[in-house]
C-alpha cells in the first residue's frame, strides 16, 4: 500500500463524519423555535416575503426529502442561498476563505518558528533564567484572552507607536498584528509540549548512542531529538487546529480581518441561517481534513506507524 | 606494543548530586587496561560499572560529575579535555557497544544511516554518501543480506540483528578500545554465543583492546584475560581471570560465581540481599551486611586493596589480619 | 464466623486508611507546587468576589452617570469609568459571579453528561457504544468555539443558552476520555469480581469505575475551567454571551472596544481579570495533574 492509497482510504473514512456534520447542522437549524421562515424574515416581513424564504429554504417539503436534497447539494458544492445577500453561500465563503487560510498559515508558521526553538531552549536549560522565562511565557500564553491581547496590540502598535494598521486587509502589513496575536495563542502550548517531549527524548538510550558515536550536540538535538520529539509536537499542532480556527474567529473580529470568522459573526447578527450553516460546515470540514493531514504526516515521519497503518489497511 | 598500558584510571570518583543526597557511584577506582587484552568488569547493577564506563566515554552528565581522579588514554588525561576534543575521541578511538538493542537504536533512521553517522562525526562526510561503507561494516559483523538491512529500520530486525547493528557502530571507525556493556544480556542463549564469538573475532582482526562489562562472571571467565569485580562503587577484586575464577579472594567474587553456572553453585552459597544504598553506604566494608564470612571488625574498618600475588589484588579484611 | 467478619472489617478499615493516606499524599504534593498554591489563592480571591460581589462593590454596577463617562482611573474609581459612566471596578467585582459562574456551570454540565455517557458507552459496549461514539465523532469534528457559536446562533443569546452551548461543546472530550478509562477498568480484577458477584451495571459503574476515572476527570475539568472562561468571555466579546447590561467581563471588553483608541482603560482591566482567572485554573490544573494523575494529557480543541 502506498501513501497515496492510504490518503484515499482516510478520505473515504472521513465521509461518514462529514455526513454527520451536515446532518447535525440540518437538525440544529430545524430546531429553531417557531416557523423558521417567519423567524428569518422578521416580524415586519409580509406574508409573500415569508413564502419566498420558505421557497428558498425548501421548507414546504417533507423533512427527509429536504435533508437528502440538502446533502446532494452540499456534496456538489451548493450550500444554498444567502438570505442577506441573495447570492450563493458557496460564493460568499470562497471569497472569504483565502483570508482565513492565509491568517491561519502565517500564524501557525510564526508559532512554530518561535515556539519550537523556545521550547527546546527551555528543555535544554530547565533551571536557567531563560528556561524559566520560557516556561512562564508558555503558561501565560495558554491563559491569554486572545481578543484582549489583540486590543492591547492595537493600542500599542497602532495607536501609540503608529507602526502598523489596526484593521482590514488593505496593505501587506495588515496581516502582521492579527497573525502575531493568533500565533501567541498557539505558541504557549507548543512550547510546553516541545519542552516536555524534548526532555523525554533526551533521556532516551538512543540519544546516548548518538553521543557515543562522537556526533556533535547540534546533531544530537536538531537531527535525532527533534525528529523523535516532532511526533508529540505534531499531535499537539493537530489538537490545536481547533484552537486555531476558533481563535481565528475572535482575531478576525478584533482586527476586522475579512475572513470566514467575521462573515460568520455578521451572518449571526443578520440571522442568515443558510450562510451560518454553510460556514460552520466548512469550518468542520477543514478541521476534519487537517486532522487527516496530521495523521498522514505521522506516517511519513515514523516508519513504525507507516507499517502498522498500512498493514491494518491491507 | 602488546602489553603496554593503553588506558589508566587513577583514583576516579564520580558522584551524582541528587536532592536526596550524594550518590558515590564510583568512589576511588584505579586500574589499568593493557593494549590487546580483554578486561572484564563484573558486578551487580548498582555496582558502579555503568557509571565507570560512562566516565571513560566522557558521557557523565548532570546531576552526575567527575569529582576527581584521572583517566589517562595513550598518555592524555581525558578528564582535562574540552568537550570538542573529547568528541573527536569518542566513537573513533574509544567506542562502545550498548546492551539493549531495542532502546539504543533510533527508531526513525535507517540502520545504514545510523552506522554511517560515525563517519560523519569523524570525517565530516554526509551519512547518505557513505552508506556503502556502512554495508561493508555490516558484512564484517556477518549480517545476512547487509545491503537490504542497511536500508531498513531497526524495528524491522530481530534482536540479534539489531545487536549486530550496534556492534557495527562500535567498530565502524576501528577503535583502539572497545567497551562492550552487557552486549548479550537481552538475547537468547544461541544468539548470545554467536555474538560473543563475533566480538572476539573482531577483536583479533581489528587488533582492538576490549573492556567487557557483565554481571555474569562465568561468561567473563571464558573470554577475558583479566577480571575486575566491582561492588558499591569500589573494586572488590582484580586479577588474572584464571586465578580469580579458580580461587576467588573476595567473598563477593565467590558469591557472584555462585549465582551462575552449575558446578560452582554447589561450591559457593548463592548471594543474598540487595546492593547497598550508595548515598549512605554501610560503614566499614560495604559488603559486610551480605557477607557470609563477615566478622565484627568488618563493620568498623574499611578494607584496602591487598596484593595477593603480583597483578592480583583483593579488598577484604580476611587478607589484612 | 465471628473472626471472618472482624477480618473483613479489618481489611475495610485498612483500605479506608490507605485511601486516606493516598489523599494526604496528593494534598502534600499539591501544596509543594508553588504555582498551584498561587493559583489556588487567586481562585479563592475570585470566588470571594463572585459570592460577595454586590456587597463589597463600592458602587452600583448598573448605575450610569453620563457626565462622568469614560473617566480615566482615579482615586474615586481606581479602574476608571465606562462609556455610560459606570464604575469599572464595581462592574468587575459583580461580574466575577457571571464570568466564573458560567465557566463552573458549563463544565459541570459537560462533565456530568460526558462522564455518564462515557461510562455507559465503555461499560455496555456494542450498540449503545457505537451510537454514542458516532455522535461523539461528529461533535468532535467541530472546534469547541465554533460548536458553541453554532448552538448559540440557533438558541439565541442569554446566560442559560451560553451555559448550555459551552457545556454541550465540552461533552465529547469527556466521553472519549471516560470511555477509554472505563474500558481499562473493565478488564481489572475488582470489576470482574463485582460482576461475578452479580452486582448491577450501574452499581459497578458508580462504586468501582467512577472512582477509577475521577482523578483524570478532575484534572481535565480544571483545565477546561480555564479554557471555558476564555471561551465564555470570547463569546461575550462577540456579543454572543450574556445580554447587556450584565457586567460579564468579556461583554465589558466587547462593548468597550470602540473606545480603545482614546480610553484604553475601558478594556484593560476586564482583560486582566480574565487572564488572571484562566491562569489560576491552569496553574491549579498543573498542580492537580502532578498530584493526581501524572500521565494525563491536556485535551483541548
Amino acid at each position: 500500500m502506498t501513501l497515496a492509497k492510504y490518503v484515499a482510504k482516510r478520505l473515504l473514512q472521513a465521509i461518514p463524519t462529514l455526513i454527520g456534520v451536515v446532518l447535525f447542522m440540518f437538525i440544529l437549524i430545524r430546531m429553531l423555535p417557531g416557523d423558521p421562515a417567519r423567524l428569518i424574515a422578521g416580524i415586519e416581513a409580509t406574508e409573500e416575503d415569508v413564502e419566498r424564504i420558505r421557497e428558498i429554504l425548501g421548507l414546504n417539503r417533507p423533512l427527509y426529502v429536504q435533508f437528502i436534497d440538502y446533502m446532494k447539494d452540499v456534496f456538489t458544492g451548493d450550500l444554498g442561498t444567502s438570505i442577506r445577500f441573495g447570492t450563493p453561500v458557496i460564493g460568499e465563503i470562497m471569497e472569504r476563505l483565502p483570508y482565513t487560510i492565509q491568517l491561519a498559515l502565517v500564524s501557525e508558521f510564526l508559532a512554530v518558528i518561535l515556539g519550537v526553538p523556545l521550547g527546546i531552549m527551555a528543555a535544554l536549560r530547565p533551571y536557567s533564567a531563560r528556561g524559566y522565562l520560557a516556561t512562564v511565557f508558555a503558561l501565560i500564553g495558554s491563559s491569554m484572552p486572545i481578543y484582549w491581547m489583540g486590543l492591547m496590540f492595537i493600542y500599542l502598535f497602532s495607536v501609540r507607536l503608529k507602526l502598523l494598521p489596526s484593521s482590514g486587509a488593505d496593505s501587506p502589513s495588515s496581516i502582521i498584528l492579527p497573525a502575531l496575536t493568533l500565533s501567541l495563542l498557539l505558541m504557549g502550548n507548543l512550547m510546553r509540549i516541545t519542552k516536555a517531549s524534548f526532555q523525554e527524548v533526551l533521556g532516551e538510550n538512543y540519544i546516548t548512542t548518538v553521543r557515543a558515536k562522537g556526533l556533535s550536540e547540534r546533531i544530537v538535538i536538531y537531527r535525532h531529538a527533534l525528529k523523535n520529539a516532532s511526533v508529540p509536537i505534531i499531535t499537539i499542532m493537530g489538537i490545536q487546529l481547533g484552537t486555531l480556527l476558533g481563535g481565528a474567529i475572535l482575531t478576525e473580529t478584533v482586527f476586522a480581518w475579512p475572513g470566514l470568522g467575521t462573515l460568520l459573526i455578521d451572518a449571526i447578527s443578520y440571522r442568515d441561517y443558510p450562510l451560518i450553516q454553510g460556514i460552520v460546515i466548512v469550518f468542520a470540514t477543514m478541521f476534519v481534513l487537517i486532522n487527516l493531514i496530521v495523521d498522514v504526516i505521522y506516517a511519513i515521519i515514523d516508519p513504525r506507524v507507516r507499517e502498522q497503518l498500512w498493514a491494518a489497511e491491507e | 606494543m602488546k602489553g603496554e598500558t593503553l588506558l589508566s584510571v587513577r583514583d576516579l570518583r564520580v558522584y551524582y548530586h541528587l536532592p536526596q543526597g550524594i550518590v558515590k557511584a564510583v568512589d576511588g577506582v584505579s586500574f589499568e587496561v593493557r593494549r590487546g587484552e580483554v578486561l572484564g568488569i563484573a558486578g551487580e547493577s548498582g555496582s558502579g560499572k555503568s557509571t565507570l564506563i560512562s566516565a571513560i566515554m566522557g558521557l557523565v552528565s548532570p546531576p552526575g560529575r567527575i569529582e576527581g581522579g584521572q583517566i589517562i588514554f595513550e598518555g592524555r588525561d581525558l578528564t582535562k579535555l574540552s568537550p570538542e576534543e573529547y568528541r573527536r575521541i569518542r566513537g573513533k578511538d574509544i567506542a562502545m557497544v550498548f546492551q539493549d538493542p531495542v532502546t539504543y537504536l533510533d527508531p526513525l533512521f535507517t540502520n545504514g544511516f545510523q552506522i554511517a553517522e560515525v563517519y560523519e562525526a569523524h570525517e565530516g562526510v554526509k551519512p547518505k554518501k557513505v552508506l556503502d561503507r556502512a554495508v561493508q561494516v555490516l558484512k564484517m559483523v556477518r549480517m545476512a543480506d547487509p545491503e537490504r538491512r542497511a536500508y531498513s529500520y531497526p524495528h524491522q530486525l530481530s534482536g540479534g540483528m539489531r545487536q549486530r547493528v550496534l556492534i557495527s557502530m562500535g567498530i565502524a571507525a576501528r577503535p583502539k578500545l572497545l567497551i562492550a556493556d552487557e552486549p548479550t544480556s537481552a538475547l537468547d542463549v544461541t544468539i548470545q554465543a554467536e555474538i560473543i564469538e563475533l566480538l572476539m573475532d573482531l577483536k583479533k582482526d581489528l587488533g582492538m583492546t576490549v573492556l567487557f562489562v557483565s554481571h555474569d562472571l562465568n561468561l567473563l571467565a571464558e573470554i577475558t584475560d583479566r577480571i575486575m569485580v566491582m561492588y558499591a562503587g569500589k573494586i572488590a577484586e582484580i586479577g588474572p581471570t584464571k586465578e580469580v575464577v579458580n580461587s576467588p579472594q573476595h567473598p563477593y567474587t565467590e558469591a557472584l560465581l555462585g549465582s551462575f553456572g552449575f558446578e560452582r553453585k554447589k561450591k559457593y552459597p548463592a548471594i543474598k540481599g540487595y546492593p547497598p544504598s550508595l548515598i549512605t553506604p554501610p560503614p566499614g566494608c560495604r559488603f559486610h551486611p551480605r557477607c557470609p564470612k563477615a566478622f565484627p571488625d568488618c563493620s568498623k574498618r574499611e578494607p584496602r586493596l591487598i596484593e595477593i600475588k603480583p597483578g592480583w589484588r583483593a579488598a577484604c579484611l580476611l587478607h589484612e589480619s | 464466623m465471628k473472626s471472618t467478619t472482624s477480618s473483613i472489617e479489618d481489611i475495610q478499615a485498612k483500605i479506608r486508611e490507605a485511601k486516606k493516606a493516598a489523599r494526604r499524599r496528593a494534598f502534600y504534593k499539591f501544596r509543594a507546587n508553588k504555582g498551584a498554591v498561587a493559583g489556588a489563592f487567586i481562585l479563592g480571591f475570585m470566588l470571594v468576589l463572585a459570592v460577595l460581589g454586590p456587597y463589597i462593590a463600592p458602587e452600583d454596577p448598573y448605575a450610569f452617570d453620563l457626565r462622568r463617562k469614560l473617566e480615566p482611573p482615579s482615586w474615586d474609581s481606581p479602574f476608571g469609568r465606562d462609556e455610560l459612566g459606570r464604575d469599572i471596578l464595581s462592574r468587575i467585582i459583580v461580574g466575577a459571579r457571571y464570568s466564573i459562574g458560567i465557566a463552573l456551570a458549563s463544565v459541570f454540565l459537560g462533565s456530568v453528561v460526558g462522564v455518564f455517557l462515557g461510562l455507559v458507552s465503555g461499560y455496555y459496549g456494542r450498540m449503545v457504544d457505537s451510537i454514542i461514539q458516532r455522535i461523539t465523532d461528529v461533535l468532535l469534528a467541530f472546534p469547541i468555539i465554533i460548536l458553541s457559536i453554532a448552538l448559540i446562533a440557533v438558541m439565541g443569546v442569554g446566560i442559560t443558552n451560553l451555559v448550555l452551548a459551552i457545556g454541550i461543546s465540552t461533552i465529547p472530550v469527556y466521553i472519549r476520555l471516560v470511555r477509554g478509562l472505563t474500558l481499562q477498568a473493565k478488564s481489572r480484577e475488582f470489576v470482574i469480581a463485582a460482576r461475578a458477584m452479580g452486582k448491577s451495571g450501574f452499581y459497578i459503574m458508580r462504586k468501582h469505575i467512577l472512582p477509577h476515572v475521577l482523578p483524570t476527570v478532575i484534572v481535565q475539568s480544571s483545565y477546561y475551567l480555564g479554557f471555558t472562561i476564555l471561551i465564555a468571555s470570547g463569546l461575550g466579546f462577540l456579543g454572543l454571551g450574556v445580554k447587556p447590561p450584565t457586567p460579564e467581563w468579556g461583554a465589558m471588553l466587547g462593548s468597550g472596544r470602540t473606545y480603545l483608541f482614546s480610553y484604553p482603560h475601558v478594556v484593560t482591566f476586564p482583560g486582566i481579570f480574565i487572564l488572571l482567572t484562566a491562569l489560576a485554573f491552569n496553574l491549579v490544573g498543573d498542580g492537580l495533574r502532578d498530584a493526581l494523575d501524572p500521565r494525563a494529557g491536556v485535551h483541548r480543541r
